[in-house]
């Protein structure tokens, strides 16, 4: 098949999951992402000792 | 060739002696500028032909996107911004589309996440919190189609920092392709692996048995890969190391370090600098055989709109007396071994080196 048929067909999968996933709202789970991303990281950062 | 042309040994071909030849090229013009015949569009024209020469521009962008990232995981693990937060996020607000999609500059925190590649993280751990990740594949779709993988070539900061390796006095080593052949199958194994692990934990907390599974899992459990990754490592970890590491306990004589006893710190450090010691002497080992993302988007992008093309008219072939292509591509391709035309290859970052070096002006980028 033609590569830029099939480039074509993939930039389109690509644009409708892209609006697919922003219809659905999740652009705000994209930016709570950070807060998923620190929680794992949580490990590796020192707790503040008590007063 | 022009007299003021200067003929760089096959061995020194370094960064820095480039720039010192910049240097003492351009030394030599102002020591000329009495000449009659140097008129301003000549100067014009030198400074255009120096200045705005590949490697430089190449090398002026991912310093920037270094420092950006640098910063980023300075501000991360402080846990505050001081200084970007408040400037872009207002600017970024300002443009509609940049409030639905974390771009850089919108989430200094999370430079590296606002790019293509930060995109794979977001598939993992979205992807193994049970969220079908739709954004984030399709970003993966359409930036390596529409620009190849330019990202790995000229953003990375990962391979920034191993393109800074290969610039010290060691002798580069070429592996043998064989060997690079085999070594590639690498990153695909890691890709295979991590996206069956976000499928099967990510099905797993979907249907809500997946709390055995994570446990067991630990750290994996929440994103496979990217709690390996070597680009975290530099620019999370050891960030984090240096400053409750060494600063703030000099400072304040606190002891915050019980993460020291933690054995994937320790596994992450060593596999970073195992990498760190090969790119002293291989160019590029973690972008051609470990990088997962590298191995998508290549995936992806062997069908990009962007690509470097073979000139049939132009290339000498075998009978060019400099064959500097053989040897230019830090990823280990061959120009001279592909037929001519486009370049189709999972492995090219179009980092353009290829181009710069050719004598022949027949290697050329081409879009469409």
């Amino acid at each position: 098949m033609n590569r830029r048929v099939i480039a074509i067909a993939i930039l389109c999968i690509g644009f409708a999951a892209l609006a697919f996933g922003l219809s659905l709202g999740q652009h705000e789970i994209v930016r709570s992402w950070l807060q998923v991303f620190s929680d794992a990281y949580a490990p590796y950062f020192p707790q503040p000792l008590p007063p | 060739m022009s007299e003021n042309d200067i003929e760089i040994p096959e061995e020194t071909e370094r960064f820095w002696v480039r720039i010192g030849r910049v240097f003492t090229r351009w030394k030599k013009i102002l020591l000329e500028k009495s000449r009659p015949h140097k008129t301003l569009h000549y100067w014009v024209k030198k400074a255009f032909d120096e200045l705005l020469a590949i490697h430089i521009i190449r090398f002026v962008v991912q310093l920037i996107a270094f420092l950006l990232l640098f910063y980023a995981g300075i501000v991360f693990v402080l846990g505050y911004d001081p200084l970007f937060s408040t400037i872009f996020s207002g600017v970024a607000y300002l443009i509609p589309i940049f409030g639905y999609i974390p771009m850089p500059f919108d989430m200094p925190q999370g430079i590296a996440q606002g790019t293509a590649t930060g995109y794979f993280d977001m598939i993992q751990f979205i992807g193994q919190a049970g969220v079908f990740p739709y954004i984030a594949v399709g970003v993966i779709f359409i930036v390596p189609i529409l620009v190849g993988r330019s990202f790995c070539g000229w953003i990375c900061p990962f391979g920034f920092v191993q393109d800074l390796c290969s610039l010290t006095p060691i002798r580069t080593r070429y592996p043998s392709k064989n060997t690079d052949r085999q070594l590639s199958r690498i990153k695909y194994i890691i890709l295979f692996i991590t996206l069956f692990m976000v499928a099967w934990v990510g099905s797993w907390t979907f249907l809500g048995i997946e709390q055995g599974l994570v446990t067991t899992l630990g750290a994996f459990g929440t994103a496979f890969w990217a709690v390996l990754s070597p680009s975290g490592t530099f620019f999370v970890i050891l960030p984090y190391l240096w400053i409750f590491g060494i600063i703030s306990p000099i400072l304040t004589q606190w002891n915050p370090l019980p993460i020291f006893w933690e054995p994937l710190m320790w596994i992450r450090i060593i596999f970073l600098a195992i990498i760190i010691c090969i790119a002293l002497f291989i160019r590029r080992p973690y972008c051609r055989w470990i990088c997962p993302v590298g191995a998508m988007m290549g995936l992806v992008g062997q069908f990009s709109f962007l690509t470097v093309s073979r000139s049939a008219t132009e290339c000498l072939g075998p009978t060019c007396d400099r064959q500097r292509c053989k040897t230019a591509c830090p990823v280990g391709i061959d120009v001279m071994e592909r037929p001519f035309g486009k370049i189709y290859s999972p492995d090219c970052i179009l980092c353009l080196d290829c181009v710069a070096k050719c004598g022949q002006d027949a290697i050329k980028v081409e879009y469409g």
